[in-house]
């Protein structure tokens, strides 16, 4: 059922089985997840249907490391939350990208991508995807499309599928609505999360309406899910008998955020045909009225990525340049050397764009700030900073992307990174962040460095669990919204076994 | 761990054994001046015949020229032909087809990429033997 929360009578208490604080991917997985399962499911909405200037303010803050978005822009508050405007580009995270990797600090996943796989395969269908296959070969068969002739120890291709995108509000908003064992509560806009004395159990979680009316669930079991900045925010600002915030002990909340540094790279000048490259430039809608819609990029190999220590990389082919200024001194000399040492023709220029794997760093965060928003919470205040060695990881894997594109006479490429040597970060092509906030309560085994076990349960609080991107510890260059999904059904599974 | 014995680390190799076996060339005594003078010969016709492969000059030198500015110490010509095409190769490559030739710096160059053997020259992430073949084209400091 859906509900307004400024239409209860003020200081009404909830006892159900399950509360969710949030209803964006996450949330609204998790809940259609627990239907049928004997539980009563609050599901906790700050906004509405529909982006409402005055509950999106809520959101405001400020940025003080690498410039980005404005905070109350690059998420939505209302029924489906981010969903509302994400592109929808899904890929699961690779097997490496579970690993404890030596040369990627703070890297490993409390448990492995085969574990994970079966969810993945079934969050498929809730993003209305096609079959849970990500393999390039497969999809370049279906398509009658060439891959590049890439050496597979320096380079291969990374599928991604598109979501039409689903828009979980409007999706399953009538799911909601029709459910007789979850009660959406829209307006309520989780302030506070009370632990009883000895703080090992979550007591009661707060909310409020705009017009200042008082909502209080007192539930079995408690799941935050408002995406990464807000449920570090959350577990911050909720500091009765936690002076440093909830969960909070060993100052992890919050750290650790991560995004996917996006970036301009570089220029492929490519003597291949544009069908060579048809299946790597822009999306694939596939045959009429058969979805999804499909698209590749260049990856680094994951066999190569552990011999040499490096983070994720991707990197999508993007507009064609007729006539490239970038490397314009030396490139009818490089166009001569194709052409006199490899027998091919310069044909194309087209921009190399990175979609990049952010390295963990603790520095990295979000914190809350000295002003307040109208419902009285703290502001918040994005760090958002890139490890030192993130920089020669990039500049590596451009030089095996090269590689592999000379190595298959496919081409010659530019760097940004290379023409700006002595490396230097500050010199860095413009970084932008691709809307994916990740990391602020990571998950892992020891609580000095990670906020919820692998479970996704908050350290040392029994009924207290946290969902949605702030727990990957790292974040691959695939999409998140996938991995939320999986995440979320697993987390389903597991409070149905454990919740009686 | 796999080892890798790639083109450059053989090239090493044989710098090593030709370095340690000149010695033994210094005691052969009467020949030496007339033998560095075939050498200097045959290089230079080496030299003559790679640069050839490149038809562009000038903007092969313009690569070549910020290659040798980015090493330091700069290599002098006998190390760039000898990397170009190793010691053991000179002979046959002075009597090769042109074509051959071409094949030979082609596969050195691809092997260049295949062994991740890059330049970073103006931004471009060249083969070595690319970088090496175009600074042929530029008069280096003589060995």
């Amino acid at each position: 059922m859906l509900l307004d929360a400024r239409d209860l009578p003020n200081d009404t208490e909830l006892t159900p089985t399950v509360c969710i604080a949030g209803a964006g991917a996450a949330g609204i997985t998790l809940a259609r997840a627990l239907r049928g399962s004997g539980f009563s499911v609050v599901l906790l909405e700050a906004g509405g249907y529909q982006l409402e200037a005055d509950t999106q303010s809520l959101y405001e803050g400020k940025s003080v490391g690498i410039p980005y978005y404005h905070l109350h822009l690059t998420r939505l508050r209302y029924l489906g939350g981010t969903t509302n405007h994400w592109t929808g580009w899904c890929r699961p995270l690779d097997t490496i990208d579970f690993e404890h990797r030596p040369g990627i600090p703070h890297s490993g996943w409390p448990l492995t991508r085969a574990e994970l796989d079966p969810y993945y395969a079934r969050a498929q269908a809730i993003a209305e995807l096609g079959p849970y296959d990500y393999a390039p070969q497969s999809w370049a068969a279906r398509e009658r499309q060439p891959l590049l002739p890439l050496d597979p120890a320096l380079a291969a291709t990374a599928l991604w599928q598109f979501s039409p995108p689903t828009r979980f509000g409007g999706r399953y908003r009538d799911d909601l609505e029709r459910a007789v064992d979850i009660d959406t509560f829209l307006y309520a806009n989780v302030v506070n999360i009370e632990t009883t004395s000895n703080g090992s159990r979550v007591a009661a979680v707060r909310a409020v309406t705009l017009d200042k009316k008082r909502l209080t669930v007192r539930p079995q079991v408690f799941v935050l899910a408002l995406g990464a900045m807000e449920n570090a925010r959350l577990l911050l600002a909720s500091t009765d008998g936690h002076p440093g915030g909830l969960g909070n002990r060993n100052d992890v909340v919050g750290r650790y955020f991560l995004e996917h540094p996006h970036a301009n790279l570089g220029v492929l000048l490519t003597s291949a045909s544009p069908e060579d490259f048809n299946f790597y430039r822009g999306v694939h809608n596939c045959r009429a009225g058969s979805p999804p819609a499909i698209r590749c990029a260049l990856m680094i190999p994951e066999e190569r990525l552990r011999e040499e220590r490096l983070s994720g990389f991707s990197a999508t082919l993007e507009a064609r340049i007729e006539s490239p200024t970038v490397g314009r001194d030396l490139r009818i000399g490089v166009e001569s050397l194709m052409r006199d040492l490899q027998r091919t023709r310069a044909r194309a220029s087209y921009q190399i764009f990175g979609r990049l794997e952010q390295i963990p760093e603790p520095t990295s965060r979000v914190y809350l700030g000295p002003r307040r928003d109208r419902i009285g919470m703290r502001r918040l205040i994005l760090d958002w900073r890139l490890a030192p060695q993130t920089g020669g990881h990039v500049r590596r894997s451009m030089e095996l992307l090269a590689a592999a594109i000379g190595k298959s006479r496919l081409g010659r490429v530019y760097s940004f990174l290379h023409a700006n040597d002595p490396p230097c970060p500050a010199r860095w092509p413009d970084v932008i962040g691709g809307h994916h906030h990740m990391g602020t309560t990571r998950m892992g085994g020891d609580p000095r460095d990670s906020v919820v076990d692998r479970d996704l349960r908050v350290h040392g609080i029994e009924n207290f669990y946290v969902a949605g991107s702030s727990v990957f510890p790292t974040s691959g260059f695939s999409n998140p919204t996938l991995t939320i999904i999986a995440l979320a059904l697993r987390l389903a599974d597991h409070l149905r076994e454990v919740v009686k | 761990m796999t080892v890798r014995m790639g083109r450059r680390r053989l090239l090493g190799v044989a710098t090593m054994v030709t370095v340690a076996g000149s010695p033994l060339v210094y005691l052969l005594g009467e020949g030496l001046a007339q033998l560095a003078h075939a050498e200097s010969r045959s290089r230079r016709r080496l030299r003559e015949r790679l640069v050839s492969l490149l038809r562009s000059g000038d903007k092969a030198r313009q690569i070549g020229r910020m290659y040798l500015w980015s090493r330091s110490p700069p290599p002098t010509l006998d190390e760039l032909i000898s990397n170009v095409v190793p010691t053991i190769d000179q002979d046959a490559a002075l009597t090769s087809e042109r074509w051959e030739l071409r094949q030979y710096v082609r596969d050195a160059v691809e092997a260049d990429y295949e062994e991740v053997y890059l330049v970073p020259i103006g931004g471009w992430l060249l083969s070595e033997t690319e970088a090496e073949l175009c600074a042929l084209t530029v008069e280096p400091a003589a060995p």
